[in-house]
This record gives structure tokens, sequence and C-alpha cells, in this order.
């Protein structure tokens, strides 16, 4: 055998599990994807109860956001096609809603009283970005999905 | 307090300075520099590849939002820790709560892990064999010293739930506990030290 058994384990530990390329890029890329609006603050994750009120079927968990010009409570759940759904209720309201990940963006507008539903939501990050009219745009903190 | 700063701390003020002014290059390196200890932090977690490469996803796009914010660059890397601490921590607790895999749904053929290709050689995989058996925290904290030395107690501190003051004490028990093993599977040169083991 050669050499010290501890820096060797030590090149061991640095092979064994290094940071994955695509991590990496990753990582290179968020701040093209990241800047943009003020953020709004999480007040509460949480496993929503039966009765929240949200119109859902299989929720999985809920956040609540909240800042000077907006806020949004939001719903996870499952389609029954599998995918994944956004389900919430913003104010002010009416209000744009665009669910943007570092892939792609989509976007809807709430009804009247502040309902919205994103479908087709892909596991990861996500932030979600309330425009209301004559307001500055705000986000919510990226957050895995 | 002191105003006094290692060219390390330098170097990173510099390289935060030249983020927050859109130097590309510099988040480049940046991420380059702290990516190690990031996935060390997220897989600390017991997060699989894919969560934990969520959850560094996730640290980096908020840092991205938050850095033209920060007010103390040599706090960055005690921030970079508790954010992707939580956000592993959070993760797996919805993992937790989400139903079982279906079984049945498995593909049968084992997939071969990073761990796999690395350890065809004889000696590393004894090596290997000795470290898994160490305590759980030691093989997370040599782990990350391993990945990234220039880690500091502080954010070691962070990242274990430990007082700041125990990491050094512990980093020692750790490494003690490493020689003794090593010495009991006849991987240490030269004589084994008294008293080394355990």
């Amino acid at each position: 055998m050669t050499g010290n058994p501890l820096w060797t384990l030590v090149d061991l530990l640095r092979r064994i599990d290094p940071v994955p390329d695509r991590v990496r890029v990753a990582g290179h890329a968020a701040r093209l994807v990241a800047g943009g609006p003020a953020l709004l603050r999480l007040v509460s994750e949480r496993e929503p109860a039966p009765d929240s009120g949200l119109r859902t079927g299989r929720a999985r968990r809920q956040w609540e956001f909240d800042g000077p010009s907006a806020g949004v409570t939001v719903q996870l759940t499952e389609s029954r096609d599998g995918t994944w759904e956004l389900v919430g209720l913003v104010s002010p309201s009416p209000a744009g809603i665009t669910a943007r990940t570092p892939v792609g963006a989509s976007a809807t507008v709430s009804d009247p009283l502040g309902w919205f539903r994103l479908a087709g939501v892909h596991p990861g990050p996500v932030s979600l970005v309330v425009h209301v009219p004559g307001a500055d745009p705000v986000a919510t903190p990226w957050l895995v999905v | 307090m002191s105003d006094r700063r290692t060219s390390s701390e330098d170097d990173l003020h510099r390289l935060v300075a030249d983020a927050v002014r859109g130097d590309h290059d510099a988040w480049r390196r940046l991420v380059d520099r702290y990516a190690g200890l990031v996935w060390a932090v997220a897989r600390r977690h017991r997060l699989d590849a894919a969560d934990a490469a969520d959850v560094c996803q996730v640290t980096w796009l908020r840092l991205a939002q938050r850095l033209p914010a920060l007010r103390d660059p040599a706090r960055l890397p005690a921030w970079l820790v508790t954010t992707t601490r939580r956000e592993a921590a959070r993760v797996r607790a919805a993992r937790h709560r989400e139903p079982p895999v279906d079984l049945d749904l498995v593909p049968p053929t084992p997939v071969e892990g990073p761990e796999d290709r690395v350890l065809r050689d004889e000696h590393d995989a004894a090596l290997w064999r000795v470290f898994s058996r160490l305590p759980e925290r030691c093989q997370h904290l040599l782990r990350m010293l391993a990945v990234d030395p220039r880690t500091s107690y502080a954010d070691l501190a962070r990242a274990f739930d430990l007082r700041p003051s125990s990491v050094g004490p512990v980093r020692t028990r750790c490494l003690r506990a490493l020689r003794g093993l090593l010495a009991e599977a006849g991987l240490l040169p030269g004589p084994v030290p008294s008293g080394a083991a355990r």
C-alpha cells in the first residue's frame, strides 16, 4: 500500500459522490433565471386540512405568501392524470399568475374572486410571479415541488 | 472588531461584488467554489440524487435573487449552508408524507450508482468499508471536509446543529475513530498507535 490512507480516503470521498455536472450547470444558469421581481415572504407551509376551502382533489402541500402589494395561498395537488397542479387564491384580484421554472413558464389569470389553477407543473424548482394591475410584479421564493 | 480579512475572504468579496455587477464569470466561479459544499449539505439529508439536485438548484436560484442584498459576503457560506439545509429538510419531510412507491413498478435490474463505479478498486473498497463503519455524523462531517476543506467550523456547526465550540472536538473524535478502524483493518502503515481505536 502506498501513501497515507487518510489522504487516500479524502481522495476517495471526493470521487465517490462528486457534484453532478448538471447540478453545476444549473447553478451557473441560476443567475439568468432567478432575477426580477421583488420577493413575497413565505408565511407558512403545511399539509392542507381536508376542509381548507381550496377547490382541490388530492392536495399535498399548501403555502401562504405575503407582501406589501399582494398575498397568495397555493396548494400543490395531484391531478387525475398524475401530473401536478398549483391551485390557489390571490389577493387582490384579478391578477396574472406565472409559474416560472428553470426550463420555462406557464401563465394564467385569476378569476374575479382570485382563484387560479396552473396544470402540468413538473417536479423541481418553481416560483410564482404575481402581476397585479397597476403594481410592480412580485415573486415567491423558489421552492422544490 | 477587526477589519482584517484573509486573501480568501478578499477574493470572496471581489467575486460577490463582481457577480452583483452582472459579471457572469464571477457568478460561475462563485458557484464552482461552493458547489461541493451545497451538494454535500443536500446529500447529508439522505435525499436521492434527483431531489438533492433540485435542492441545490433552488439554493442557487435563491442566492441569485438575494445576492444584491447580501451585506456581508463573508457570511455567504453560512447562508448557503442554512438555505440548503432548510430546503433539504423540507423536501425530505414532504417526500416522507408521499405514498410509498409501488414496488411492482420498480425495475428489477439493479442500477449501478456512482459508488459502485468508484469502488471497483479493491483498496478503495476496503477504505470504504472502514469509512462506512463510522457513526453517520462522522461520515457526513468528514465527507464535507473532504469536499470543501475551507468550510469553517461556524458553517459546519450550522450544517450539523452543533455549537461552534463542539465542531473541533467532534472532528477530533471522528478522526481518532477513523484511525482506529483503519488500524484494525490493517490499512494504516507502521505501528498501530496504542489506544487509537474506539
